[in-house]
């Protein structure tokens, strides 16, 4: 044989296992996405959030080792010189609260009034523990809420509508299905495209500020008190990345024109945080107040509306994944309506394929 | 299911929405390259999709290199290679990674799937342009790429839908080469569908013609293109008047052919001396007398008219 024998010649080698036949695909998409300067840049700054969190970490831990342990509440601010000159027992324990969570507004500027005062009555009875766990469970789901939501909205905005649309205006679908790939092969092969960028989108730069909230605690015992939290990352991970890289891809199938999906994505997050504030009742006082948006809590506890925004019943589970308050009734209208954008999601994928294979 | 059986079909139907696509297909395909032939919307197409385990049969049963359809098609896709009609291909990708990603989805793993689409892609004589974003591509490219996409995982089967489509007459020379060449060295079995009858002509073992959903003739190219009845034809260089009148006064049935040639019933056994005799008689120079085969193009049209008159 020639040394360059440019000839057919047959390949013998042991191919891999089917199952993994999806993650080829995944890959491929993955590759072919950060081939684009501007999505390596959006995936740059979504880690940038993790730092300015960290900082509230660091200053949380700190304040709490002013308050000298074994001497609670009024005994504590004593120690802070909040109320020097006060004969210990003359404060009242309200008071005591008040004063500790301005205290904590003013040195931790994440923190929210509400979540503030919440974290004041748990230090005022010296529970440090407990107030750690309150305190890095409330960073946290705010890390995932708002930052990490935003990047997600739009990351996901900018990538999923072309993976199935594109696929269907160039015939592409012929490419996979004329290979040994079933249609849960290329769904899964697609959802882990879109996986990969949310696990490092939300995931990681989460799992990564838990890293740093330790690291910069003075006190190392704090892992005592939060190691199950990297479990509850990566669960409320999960929760995201499943029922809304579905619904996008189930949009993206939906069309050849990937900026058809792209409106109808952001449509889907829009007009359900619109719709949700509005039968909320609230909703001048929280858009147009000064105030109002600064001053409620994260997620109420009870939250009879959560059905009508993705947003809220993604906060609504994963606040129980959290084991943050949440009232059972929102958890479970929340689980029903993801379970629901997920179940019906696969059924418009699997139809939507299926139909332009056979077409 | 003989060995020699590449694909065996019976009582094949599918129906889309009322509407047969085909209608009783049963058939026998084997080894070699067999052209399949037929107006649009014939069934070739639905066809190879069942081939490929893409479109469920409405009823019938059916082989593929031993697999059974409707009951494992990723089996058959291991062993079969496709090479699609549409223009698909994804965009962004560049020929080498459009090749290599086919090879992975097959299962070569990463490093030589990236070593065979190179080796693949010299044997479709794509040079330097492998490098470039198959958007870029013209459309004989696009063809050369889809054809290495569906032979580097090395398939028994090679299913090529309109493969010369778009292609320039010395690409076309060379792909049709390069397909017989894979049937003739390395014992690939070949289906080719195509409406281009030369590049049938040119390549194919067997034939199978279809329309409105039937198989109407399907054989070896050799005994097809064998004639049906005795005919003769005649290359005259000088005279070709004086031989017509001449035919014509012995009630012979006479056409002239489009290229040229005069074509003329043999029934009489007899007739070949009478025609050298009466031709030296009337000093007309006859270049070639043979016996007439049938055109791949008769054949078909006649196939395809013989559906037409007896569908509804």
């Amino acid at each position: 044989m020639p040394v360059h024998d440019v000839g057919y010649r047959a390949w013998n080698g042991r191919r891999i296992a089917s199952y993994w036949r999806w993650w080829t695909i995944s890959a491929r998409g993955v590759a072919l996405i950060l081939k684009s300067k501007w999505i390596r840049r959006m995936l740059l700054f979504a880690w940038a959030s993790v730092i300015y969190w960290a900082v509230s970490f660091f200053l949380f831990e700190n304040f709490i080792e002013t308050v000298r342990q074994g001497i609670p509440g009024q005994a504590a601010m004593a120690a802070m010189n909040e109320l020097e000159g006060t004969p210990i027992g003359m404060v009242a324990e309200d008071e005591v609260e008040r004063i500790l969570a301005r205290r904590l507004e003013q040195q931790i500027p994440l923190l929210r009034s509400s979540e503030a005062h919440q974290l004041a009555v748990v230090l005022a009875d010296d529970d440090r523990a407990h107030s750690r766990r309150v305190f890095w469970t409330l960073m946290t789901l705010t890390f995932f809420r708002y930052p990490q939501a935003a990047m997600m909205v739009f990351l996901i905005g900018f990538i999923a509508p072309s993976l199935i649309a594109n696929d269907m205006r160039s015939r592409a679908f012929l490419l996979y299905f004329s290979r040994p790939i079933r249609t849960r092969d290329y769904i899964l092969g697609k959802l882990g495209i879109l996986a990969a960028f949310l696990i490092w989108t939300i995931t990681l730069p989460a799992l990564l500020l838990y890293f740093f909230g330790v690291m910069l605690s003075p006190n190392v015992s704090v892992v005592a008190v939060t190691w199950d939290l990297p479990l509850r990352i990566v669960l409320a991970s999960v929760v995201v990345i499943i029922p809304t890289s579905l619904l996008a891809l189930a949009l993206s199938s939906l069309t050849q024109e990937s900026r058809f999906a792209s409106f109808a994505w952001f449509a889907v997050w829009g007009m359900g945080a619109g719709a949700h504030l509005a039968m909320q009742g609230n909703f001048m006082t929280r858009i147009l107040g000064s105030r109002g948006m600064l001053d409620g809590p994260i997620l109420p506890s009870e939250d009879r509306w959560a059905f009508l925004s993705l947003y809220e019943c993604l906060g609504g589970v994963q606040r129980w994944v959290f084991g943050a308050e949440v009232s059972n009734r929102t958890v479970l209208t929340s689980a029903v309506v993801l379970s629901g954008v997920t179940v019906l999601s696969l059924l418009v994928l699997n139809r939507r394929i299926r139909q332009a294979v056979q077409t | 299911m003989a060995t020699d059986e590449l694909v065996l079909l019976q009582d094949v139907v599918k129906e889309f929405r009322g509407v047969r696509a085909l209608d009783g297909v049963s058939t026998t395909i084997r080894p070699g390259i067999t052209g399949v032939l037929g107006p649009n919307g014939a069934g070739k197409s639905t066809l190879i999709k069942i081939l490929l385990g893409l479109v469920r049969m409405t009823s019938g049963t059916g082989h593929v290199l031993g697999r059974t359809l409707g009951v494992n098609a990723r089996n058959i896709r291991e062993v079969v290679g496709y090479m699609p009609e549409d223009d698909c291909y994804i965009p962004g990708l560049t020929g080498i990674e459009v090749v290599q990603f086919a090879a992975s989805m097959s299962g070569i793993p990463n490093t030589e799937a990236m070593r065979r689409s190179h080796e693949i892609l010299d044997f479709c004589g794509m040079q330097d342009q492998r490098y470039r974003a198959i958007e870029t591509y013209s459309t004989g490219m696009r063809q050369k790429i889809k054809f290495a996409a569906a032979i580097v995982h090395d398939p028994d089967l090679l299913i090529l839908d309109e493969p010369t489509t778009g292609l320039d007459p010395e690409e076309r020379v060379a792909l049709l080469n390069r397909i017989r060449s894979l049937a003739d060295r390395s014992h690939k079995s070949v289906i080719l569908s195509t409406h281009i009858l030369p590049d049938v002509q040119a390549t194919c073992d067997h034939v199978l013609i279809m329309s409105h959903g039937q198989i109407r003739l399907s054989g070896s190219l050799r005994e097809l293109e064998r004639p049906t009845e005795s005919r003769l034809n005649i290359s005259v260089l000088a005279g070709q008047d004086r031989l017509t009148s001449w035919l014509q006064e012995q009630q012979i049935h006479v056409t002239t052919q489009p290229n040229g040639l005069l074509q003329i019933s043999a029934g009489d056994p007899d007739l070949l001396e009478r025609i050298w005799q009466a031709a030296a008689e009337r000093q007309v120079a006859i270049q070639s007398l043979a016996p007439s085969r049938n055109s791949l193009e008769e054949i078909f049209m006649t196939a395809v008219k013989e559906a037409a008159d007896a569908s509804p």
